[in-house]
């Protein structure tokens, strides 16, 4: 039932897509330690520093590379670089966190506006052309991986393998405004973004390793916004939409799929959407600015010379060549 | 001896740094001293609670130990509840401290560092880059150090947390 | 001091006054043959900096066990210079306390009179001056922990300009203040430690940059005036001075008005402002701080007991700090919600740039960092340093029920200096009195505060 691919006219989807993107430094965001979570899974942890691992007395130091490849994606979204940006932190306990918070961008993020241009032409949406607009770009730590051991010790005790390679990579989450309103436009969004990154070399690109993870925010005309979450790959993304429009309209017409008409945020089992968490059980993340990173001031001939650097996007080469 | 020690009026800004007339002698500034223009202990003693609609209610208590990472079996709820009443209204100084409104009063100038960063450039981001990605310190150096040396319980070069759900044991 | 001996003098301390959290315990070598400016000079360095050598433990039951695998930025720098540290010292937990009383390990007695508080939080590194048994020791300042230990025991505490010295391996109590101070019994010292501590540091993101070093250093040679002016702010004037500090303090006074100094009155308004202000940033900054403390990567925890039960997150290790750690945890994060970041947080945030700024106009040497101009041409402020003379240990928990935050009350004189990032010193008014007086001059300006100290000590 969720493999449904037609949207019914009464009721209009509306996404927006937020994309967290691992970067290909050479190294860590607030270390120097080495930037290879993938070629070091069979070495837990070595690629920890002190500051990775939260050692007392520790404290962060930006990796301006980070900073370089952010204006790279920023510019080629063409959005407005905040030439002042800043570092705030995010307060949640979990085991892959290890100072208690995430460092990210929440007051002053690195970007605003800008915006993708979909068409009939090179994505195959169904509409000539569909803009779709960027929020923000926000740079942020990454945390590190835990893989659960379903092992019941005594009493239902479950044991979490925390391995911090992982942890503090750079990641830049992008935002989208609410621009999609079917699936196609949200596959050929996610083909764009991954082919941009990829030509630019920040990132592999890759949904299957997790350097690209892309969470959705669905809502079906008055139904309150769901964040979907746990997507592992383009299909499980948007088969996990098409699924949620149809249990959101069911809910809007009181039916049986079920669930109340709520704020929440649901998972993906491969077949149908999951509540996860409520919005009463949502945690205060307690924003703070970061005591100690001083704010990341670019002059405006960074981006100058970041837009020079950039080789053409692959559309304006087509339309050039078209136009000659 | 002037009551006041400072030539700017009253009308002055209450915000206003002011410097008054070079002390003649220790007499004066031992009449200086003894004029205190404000009190401390007025100050604390405006922090004992009189009004029970003071004490932040065990719900927030409890909320906030849960943010805390505190537990709240076994916590002393209305002692918490006390103590931070108390210090809510010695903070509550802050609502009626005046601010200068003619002031750039940034809050990105609150801490202690330049408040015009260094702007960098395009050409001194890319020196800075290849300077940071080839001076490593040793503890960034993969393998140069034990991460779970530390730690109480750790498994094959991890780091373990255990999870426990009390409401679905069986 | 002959260093054959100190590990009998270090006993003998320990067992009187309970100066250290640990020590050596054989004769440590001499280092006289490296020929560093510190050469055989005995450190003793606050437990909440980190050292291979010594446990680290922050006074906590949570870190009791905690050793770090390297040494902090300052404990590199003394080494290299040829000191000996001969032990790690006592105080509050995390550096949360002015009197002392809040450490795993019983609280410190004053060498002056144990009867008396000692004061903290850097209340080890105090007693282990006074005491004699280290020629110098480090602790942290960050609301007045190092000077107000200081003038409690007689001793010299010098907090310098916020950024000055790295915080790489200190333990984050607070970071947009923490600062590492230097206490000695004579200001020759201080400065030499100073000299060797006064360095750029990478790994410190806020570590003063070498541009503004150099900076500083070229203006503070421009300065000229052999007798800079005085002023005496106003909002430090109390009814709740005590008669013999302040008698001393006008002693004092006199005596630099018979040297021929200008001595002004002077008003910087945001004083008052500064108790409220440093209990709404501090604790919410510690509450952040102290959230990496789980027991999962290192520090105690029971392994019986699993670290996330349903929804609650690290409550069995987390409830081995202690409750005045715990106060301040509640009330930080009390003031990082959204409604009490957004009421309190940043209104504290801006009533602390108007007390820079308002600092900035008093003293005609620029602040480098904020670039505002001079209005005023007062050289360096005069304080006492504490109110009282330190309470008796054994009246404190009595006080502390009655009202908990008259603890806080000690706070007044050191605070503001600490929220702006003035380098300030105290030292004794009279020796054996413990009391002392403060001195505070421009960020940045440190050299010419040792050199005012060193020319007029009482």
């Amino acid at each position: 039932h969720a493999s449904s691919n037609t949207l019914s006219s009464k009721y209009e989807l509306t996404c927006g897509l937020e994309i967290h993107t691992q970067l290909n430094t050479k190294n860590k965001l607030f270390s120097m330690s080495s930037n290879k979570s993938f070629e070091s899974l069979a070495h837990p942890n070595i690629n920890a520093s002190y500051f990775d691992v939260a050692l007392p007395g520790t404290q962060p130091v930006l990796n301006y590379e980070a900073v370089l490849f952010a204006a790279k994606l920023a510019v080629s979204l063409h959005g407005t670089v905040n030439i002042n940006s800043q570092f705030d932190r995010k307060h949640y306990f979990y085991g892959d966190q290890p100072q208690g918070y995430q460092i990210t961008q929440h007051y002053h993020p690195f970007s605003k506006g800008g915006y993708i241009m979909l068409s009939k032409e090179f994505d195959g949406i169904d509409q000539d052309l569909s803009k779709i607009n960027i929020t923000q770009l926000q740079i942020e730590q990454d945390t590190a991986r835990s893989s659960y051991l379903h092992q019941s010790l005594i009493e239902g005790r479950e044991e979490a393998l925390i391995d911090f390679n992982r942890s503090n990579v750079p990641l830049i989450e992008l935002v989208t405004e609410p621009d999609f309103h079917d699936v196609k436009q949200v596959k050929a969004f996610i083909k764009k973004y991954q082919n941009l990154v990829r030509q630019l070399h920040i990132s592999t690109g890759d949904l299957e390793t997790g350097s690209i993870r892309v969470d959705v925010n669905v809502s079906v005309n008055e139904h309150p916004r769901v964040e979907l979450k746990n997507l592992p790959n383009t299909s499980s993304i948007l088969n996990a939409i098409k699924y949620e429009y149809k249990r959101q309209v069911e809910v809007l017409e009181g039916g049986s799929l079920g669930g109340s008409k709520a704020v929440e945020t649901r998972g993906w089992d491969g077949e149908k959407t999951t509540l996860l968490r409520s919005k009463e059980s949502a945690v205060d993340y307690r924003y703070m600015a970061d005591p100690e990173l001083p704010p990341v001031t670019l002059s405006p001939d960074v981006l100058v010379n970041v837009k020079k650097s950039l080789t053409q996007s692959a559309d304006d080469c087509i339309r050039e060549l078209m136009a000659e | 001896l002037r009551c006041s020690r400072f030539y700017s009026s009253s009308a002055a800004s209450s915000t206003a740094t002011r410097v008054g007339p070079k002390f003649q002698s220790i007499k004066e500034i031992k009449a200086y001293m003894d004029k205190p223009t404000w009190s401390l202990n007025e100050f604390f003693e405006s922090s004992n609670i009189t009004d029970a609609s003071e004490i932040p209610s065990e719900a927030t208590v409890t909320k906030l130990l849960k943010l805390s990472g505190l537990p709240a079996e076994g916590a002393d709820i209305p002692a918490i509840q006390q103590r931070l009443g108390q210090q809510l209204l010695f903070l509550r100084r802050l609502h009626d401290a005046p601010l200068d409104e003619n002031e750039d009063l940034n809050i990105r100038f609150s801490r202690i560092m330049p408040r015009n960063t260094d702007i960098v450039d395009y050409e001194s981001l890319l020196k800075m880059i290849e300077v940071q990605n080839s001076s490593k310190f040793p503890d960034e150096e993969g393998g140069k150090w034990d991460p779970t040396g530390q730690a109480i319980i750790k498994k094959n070069g991890f780091f373990v947390a255990t999870k426990q759900n009390t409401h679905t044991a069986e | 001091m002959s260093l054959t001996k100190i590990v009998d003098r270090i006993r003998t301390a320990q067992s009187k006054f309970n100066i250290f959290t640990s020590h050596i315990t054989t004769p440590p070598l001499a280092t006289a043959s490296k020929g560093g400016p510190l050469s055989n000079r005995t450190a003793a360095i606050k437990d909440n900096i980190v050292t291979k050598d010594f446990p680290t433990t922050c006074a906590s039951n949570i870190l009791k066990d905690y050793t770090s695998p390297f040494d902090a930025t300052v404990v590199s720098l003394l080494k290299d210079a040829g000191a000996v540290t001969i032990g790690k010292t006592n105080l509050d937990e995390f550096g949360m306390g002015s009197l002392g009383m809040h450490t795993i390990f019983n609280p410190v007695k004053n060498p002056l009179n144990t009867d008396w508080c000692i004061g903290g939080s850097s209340s080890g590194s105090a007693a282990a001056v006074a005491s004699g048994v280290a020629d110098f020791s480090l602790g942290t300042d960050t609301g007045g922990s190092v000077r107000l230990p200081s003038a409690y025991s007689s001793i010299i505490g010098f907090k310098p300009s916020y950024g000055r010295i790295s915080r790489w391996g200190v333990v984050a109590f607070a970071q947009s203040l923490d600062t590492v101070g230097i206490m000695a019994r004579d200001i020759d010292t201080v400065a030499k430690v100073y000299d060797v501590l006064d360095k750029y540091d990478r790994r410190d993101p806020t570590s003063l940059s070498q541009n503004l070093r150099d900076e500083l250093e070229k203006k503070a040679s421009r300065m000229s005036r052999t007798k800079p002016n005085i002023g005496i702010p106003q909002e430090f004037i109390q009814g709740e001075l005590s008669p013999e500090i302040k008698e001393s303090f006008l002693k004092y006074i006199d005596s630099l008005l018979q040297k021929g100094y200008d001595i002004y009155p002077v008003s910087i308004p945001s004083i008052k402002d500064a108790l409220s202000v440093y209990y709404t940033l501090a604790p919410a900054e510690a509450a952040s701080n102290l959230a990496r403390y789980d027991g999962v990567r290192y520090g105690t925890k029971d392994p019986e007991t699993a670290d996330i039960v349903d929804d609650k997150f690290f409550n069995a290790a987390r409830s081995n700090f202690g409750p005045e750690v715990k106060n301040r945890i509640i009330l930080g994060n009390y003031n990082l919600c959204s409604d009490g970041y957004k009421n309190n947080f940043i209104k504290a945030q801006k009533l602390r740039v108007q007390m820079i700024n308002q600092f900035d106009r008093l003293f005609p040497f620029e602040n480098v960092l904020t670039r505002n101009k001079p209005v005023e041409d007062i050289d360096i402020i005069i304080c006492p340093t504490n109110l009282m003379p330190p309470p008796l240990t054994k009246s404190v928990s009595q006080t502390e029920k009655k009202n908990p935050l008259h603890e806080y009350m000690n706070d007044i004189y050191t605070i503001p200096m600490s929220l702006a990032g003035l380098p300030t010193i105290s030292f004794p008014l009279s020796s054996g009195k413990p009391w002392g007086v403060q001195i505070a001059t421009q960020y940045g300006n440190d050299k010419a505060l040792l050199d005012f100290v060193k020319a007029n000590s009482a």
